[in-house]
């Protein structure tokens, strides 16, 4: 059995390893081999793999293409945008010497003028780079609803390995929605998992951010909303009623998408999978925010199955 | 300080850290540069690890989005490529806890060079060798490193595929050098094993 010691020889060989054939390491180490008896045909079996690995350095190199680099570009242009009504001056000591001076006589005035930015006030671009790392709420209806989740609209819900459409009778939505809404100023990422067994346009599924919480009995709907929603194989990007301009690719039967909601006061950002599908401003008011998952069906038959699988919430 | 440390010399030949230091003067050519220099390492490093080249898309952008943002942070004379590869490295992590692999669902959207042939282990031992048997071994070792365990795999993508030192990786991971070497020599021994199979008698 090999077993890694810090003898010489094995620093010679964990650096050939690395370096590959031709360094002066793996020279060296392949001279020493000669003298090695112990575990002498494992050194060797470590020397043949890393040889294949050094004829197999082109697997997975890949390059940026123009569209990729352009993105960047964009990305970086856009950032500069951001920061030009604060850029750093570039100007002679003098002028920076100046312009310290003016700063300090209107700092008092500037403290009392100037309203402090708030947390979750930030651009796009700083709510892309926020890392949500504390999980505030999560679950996975298995069976019943969790406790900080409760039940909404009159649609009969299944609970188990996941949450499901039971068949609409007098209401043709239902879902469920965080029991505790978040404020409005505090930077969140929703994230939702569903699997689409096999779409239709009968069946819709809603990932929401509702500002006011009203929902209805009969949708359960309500009346300002941004929200991602998949009908058949089409998802969308919607607020307030108003369908946003998106690019999106089509939804598969048997595929299980993420969808994730990046808000903070102002600006929001959708993603499905990891990509982008919609990012800006909105507009919801302060109140704060209900997080929930609905479905809505347009007949009274089970047709469509997609299934909530889980349902995460995170602050930073 | 830092800016005497530099000599002023054309951008293109300027070193990594100079380049980076004229990024913090707001010289966006200078971050162009550092692009070109680095795109291609970036987005392999993301492939190897991550295997999903929609991953590889999203999260590259985020890198050098991420650099440009963040270029206030970093500290001459600490190596850009340790450095950058933090950054990388942090992103493909937090990436890989987010999500699940998914398959590659619309391949025309994605804007990478390459992927048609480096992605595919058989072809990548094809260019290698004539010889039939060795390319059949390459190809084992290629597709036995997918299964790795992700430290092991990691110490292979760093120190092999992008030439890195233990040192190096020492700073990006977090983890002691002697940990890496050992890492190293368990997973080139598993991906022996991998050749092994092949070599047994008829």
């Amino acid at each position: 059995m090999l077993e890694i010691k810090t003898n010489p020889f094995d620093e010679l060989l964990a650096e050939a390893l690395r370096a590959g054939p031709g360094s002066a390491a793996w020279r060296e180490a392949v001279a020493q081999l000669g003298t090695v008896t112990e575990a002498a045909d494992e050194y060797q079996a470590l020397l043949s793999a890393r040889e294949n690995l050094e004829s197999g350095k082109p697997y997975r190199s890949v390059r940026a293409g123009a569209g990729f680099t352009r993105k960047v570009m964009d990305g970086l242009d856009h950032q500069d945008t951001g920061r030009a009504s604060r850029g750093i001056p570039t100007a002679p000591i003098i002028a920076v010497l100046a312009v310290i001076g003016i700063i300090c006589a209107l700092g008092w005035l500037g403290i009392h003028l100037v309203p402090r930015p708030e947390s979750g006030h930030g651009g796009l671009s700083e709510l892309a780079n926020t890392y949500f790392s504390t999980q505030i709420a999560e679950a996975t209806f298995d069976g019943s609803i969790p406790a900080s989740w409760r039940q909404i609209g009159g649609l009969p819900l299944e609970f188990h390995d996941g949450l499901r459409p039971g068949a609409a009778g007098q209401s043709p939505g239902g879902g469920v929605v965080l029991a505790t809404p978040l404020p409005a100023d505090e930077p969140f990422a929703f994230e939702a998992q569903l699997r689409i067994a096999h779409s239709s346009d009968a069946l819709v599924a809603q990932v929401f951010v509702s500002s006011t919480g009203d929902f209805s009995q009969d949708r359960a709907t309500s009346s300002h909303e941004l929200l991602w929603t998949c009908r058949g194989k089409a998802q969308e990007v919607v607020l307030d009623g108003r369908v946003l301009p998106i690019t999106s690719p089509p939804l598969h039967d048997g595929s299980t998408v993420q969808v994730r909601i990046l808000m903070n006061l102002t600006r929001a950002i959708v993603e499905v999978d990891g990509q982008r599908l919609w990012a800006g401003p909105y507009d919801l008011g302060a109140d704060p925010r209900w997080l929930g998952v609905r479905f809505i069906r347009s007949g009274s038959a089970r047709s469509g199955g997609i299934e909530l699988r889980s349902a995460k919430v995170f602050k930073r | 300080m830092a800016g005497e440390d530099f000599k002023a010399v054309p951008l293109g030949r300027a070193s990594d850290e100079e380049l980076m230091r004229r990024t913090q003067q707001e010289d966006r050519q200078a971050f162009s540069l550092l692009y070109e220099r680095y795109s291609a390492s970036v987005l392999s490093y993301l492939y190897r690890m991550l295997g999903n080249l929609e991953d590889v898309e999203s999260i590259g952008q985020e890198v050098f989005l991420r650099a440009f943002r963040f270029r206030a942070t970093y500290r001459y004379p600490q190596k850009l490529s340790t450095w950058l590869f933090t950054i990388t490295r942090n992103l493909a992590i937090n990436q890989s806890r987010r999500r699940r692999r998914s398959p590659i669902r619309n391949i025309t959207e994605l804007n990478l060079d390459g992927m048609d042939i480096s992605g595919d282990p058989y072809q990548v031992a094809a260019r290698a060798t004539d010889d039939v048997e060795k390319r059949e071994e390459i190809a084992r070792v290629l597709v036995a490193l997918d299964a790795l365990p992700t430290d092991q795999k990691e110490v292979i993508v760093l120190g092999i595929f992008q030439d890195l030192s233990y040192a190096e990786m020492e700073d990006i991971t977090g983890t002691k050098a002697v940990t890496l070497r050992s890492r190293m020599f368990h997973g080139l021994k598993r991906l022996s094993r991998s050749v092994g199979v092949v070599e047994e008698p008829e």
